[in-house]
């Protein structure tokens, strides 16, 4: 069975004459769970954006489940839940409507809707804001929002930038708890991150990102081991390769 | 380096910058000319009715009223912005004499709005209270006076949080001053409440400074009710940038998107028809243009004029609704949606031309309330009609390219 997505080659930016990423490839399989990891300006919501097709890369192929977004494009958005670094919500619409707005644009029956709706609000600890208006949620609520529309549309691949910012510790955990469950159902999912402990407790996979290219990837194993050995942690890994050092 | 001082006058001359641009706009609309049709037709009438005013007229009780309100409110502009809650709250105590400047500058705005307003109160005071001209201009003096020491308390005000208790406190010694005053009380008293107004600030306004730290939140939120007091005026007559946002609820007005079926057909029909109703002003404009229209067409003899009307009606109203289609629509999660992108322009398109059908039939019943049938049918044939060619053929064109 091929990747859920398939990264190859990717080269890419704001602006064609300023490439942020270069050269970068990877793959996310079935129920796997791949962290992003790198300092801020290492290019991580750079690939995110592309991954999504809000930019368009100057060289190499993206593939969700073996489809370039330029071969189908509603196909291609419809297999991805995102989740922001920065929460985006409508002014003018009630968490209701965002999610009712999701559900339609996702293909989603309003019977699957109105079934999956409870359970997530529950989770989040947000039945009473059903019908309030972004413009009065905080930072966290806001994420939550997000999350909540993500996670209703149960898609075949999540991506995820930076989702910790903001969260209760309550939250924190309903929100790692569904990743896991989605995991097992058989959905991929990237998420980038900069809690180091968390990432290495949850994912499977890391891909370190470092000036806009691939430093090192690999599970935790593969990591320590092409390293010989010289770190004990994933943070200590994570810091030489963030200051540049590649002693192995 | 910049002083608070230079701070202060920036931040002063930012916001004047602005409001200089929206009053001359206002200046250069329509609306100074009826202000002083208003203000002479006025000032007649209002000569004819001080001379025919009876001797149980109770002018004091009026000028008490008015005067307590116009002098014990008192906001203070600070010009202060968000971040300053970061960056100079660490200079609280240097900041005192910026806020010593926004103090003056509220009480020259307020000096200024008293005068007019003891202007205007000139042929009234003169006929009732008080014949001679220098009482009325003492009267004056005392309630610049009163003004003064209501902005020195006010401004402490802002070092507590529960500060309604002292501000009703300010406000009955106030109202008490000007009634007094107006009812010509023993002159003993009024230096009695001038000994309590000296006491008052001694022992328990100016205290408030010295035991409490200023509460920056709320001197945020009255600069930002200022400011949006400010913007709402000028927007009678212009489009203000900083109003465009706003959101109001307005649940049963929302309603009427049910009308849409669930399904991905209807996403954007349902994203347009809600930012319509809450979103910035395109409601408002809306139902104004729609009621002013039939309004017009029912003064109106019956026949052509009342078309005109209505078509003037109708174009003005689509005009102003176009910006809908990118307003409110910047960063939003429907930028990821997998939804393709003639759907939005489509559901765009159903929600502007339902919005101009419904005002073509209002239009048309109003027409038709003249017993003219004929001329309802004509309206209604119009209507609709440029409905459908504004929609589906300008509007999907123009936008249809512009993405």
């Amino acid at each position: 069975m091929p990747a859920v997505l398939e990264v190859e080659g990717l080269s890419g930016g704001y602006s064609r004459r300023k490439e942020i990423i270069r050269d970068i490839s990877f793959t996310v399989n079935r129920g796997e769970l791949v962290g992003l990891v790198g300092l801020n300006g290492a290019g991580k919501s750079t690939t995110i954006k592309h991954i999504l097709g809000l930019l368009e890369p100057t060289k190499g192929t993206i593939k969700v489940e073996g489809l370039t977004i330029k071969e189908d494009m509603t196909r291609y958005r419809s297999h991805i839940g995102y989740i922001p670094e920065t929460p985006v919500l409508y002014e003018q619409l009630t968490l209701r409507e965002h999610l009712e707005m999701t559900a339609m644009a996702y293909g989603l029956d309003r019977g699957v809707f109105e079934e999956r709706l409870p359970g997530l609000l529950r989770r989040f600890d947000m039945e009473n804001r059903l019908n309030a208006f972004p413009g009065h949620f905080s930072k966290g609520m806001k994420q939550k929002a997000m999350i909540l529309s993500a996670f209703l549309v149960q898609p075949k691949l999540y991506v995820v930038d930076e989702p910790f910012v903001g969260l209760d510790p309550l939250a924190i955990q309903a929100f790692l708890e569904l990743m896991t469950e989605m995991k097992q159902n058989g959905a991929a999912i990237l998420m980038s991150t900069h809690i180091l402990s968390t990432a290495e407790q949850y994912c499977d996979r890391f891909i370190l990102l470092h000036e806009g290219r691939i430093a090192m990837q690999g599970s935790m194993e593969e990591l320590r081991h092409a390293s010989g050995g010289r770190y004990a942690s994933f943070h200590e890994l994570y810091v030489a390769v963030a200051r540049g050092e590649k002693p192995w | 380096m910049v002083t608070v001082e230079q701070l202060w006058r920036a931040r002063c001359g930012h916001f004047w910058k602005i409001a200089v641009r929206y009053l001359r706009l206002l200046a250069n609309s329509g609306f100074m000319f009826s202000l002083y049709i208003f203000i002479v037709a006025g000032g007649v009438y209002y000569q004819r009715w001080v001379k025919g005013l009876s001797d149980a007229f109770p002018a004091e009780w009026l000028l008490t009223a008015a005067f307590s309100i116009l002098i014990a409110r008192t906001p203070i502009r600070t010009f202060i912005q968000p971040a300053d809650l970061v960056f100079l709250l660490p200079l609280e105590r240097e900041m005192t004499r910026y806020f010593k400047r926004a103090v003056l500058y509220s009480a020259l705005v307020q000096a200024i709005a008293i005068l007019f307003a003891w202007a205007i109160a000139m042929p009234l005071f003169l006929q009732t209270v008080d014949r001679r001209p220098a009482v009325y201009a003492v009267v004056l003096f005392l309630l610049f006076m009163v003004k003064a020491w209501n902005l020195d308390a006010a401004w402490r005000e802002h070092y507590v949080t529960e500060s309604l208790p002292y501000k009703g406190l300010r406000v009955a010694v106030t109202a008490a001053f000007i009634g007094f005053l107006l009812f010509k009380a023993p002159w003993w008293t009024l230096c009695l409440i001038f000994l309590i107004m000296v006491a008052l600030s001694l022992f328990v306004y100016h205290p408030l400074s010295k035991k409490h730290l200023l509460k920056w939140e709320v001197l945020l939120e009255n600069e930002d009710r200022q400011l949006a007091r400010f913007f709402r005026f000028a927007n009678l007559i212009t489009d203000v940038p900083a109003l465009r946002n706003r959101v109001k609820p307005r649940r049963l007005l929302s309603m009427w998107t049910d009308v849409f079926p669930f399904g991905q057909a209807s996403v954007f029909r349902l994203f347009y028809a809600k930012t319509f109703v809450r979103l910035g002003d395109y409601f408002g404009i809306w139902f104004r243009l729609t009621a002013v229209g039939a309004i017009l067409i029912l003064l109106l003899p019956d026949g052509w004029p009342q078309l005109v009307v209505a078509f003037m009606a109708m174009y003005l109203t689509a005009v102003q609704l176009l910006p809908m289609w990118r307003n409110g629509w910047e960063d939003g999660p429907a930028l990821w949606f997998p939804t393709a992108p003639f759907l939005r322009l489509r559901g765009f398109l159903t929600v502007l031309s339902l919005i101009l059908v419904a005002q073509s039939v209002i239009l048309s019943v109003a027409v038709a309330a003249g017993r003219n049938g004929e001329a309802a049918g004509w309206a209604l044939l119009i209507c609709v009609g440029f409905s459908v060619a504004f929609t589906y053929g300008y509007a999907a064109r123009k936008l249809g390219t512009a993405g």
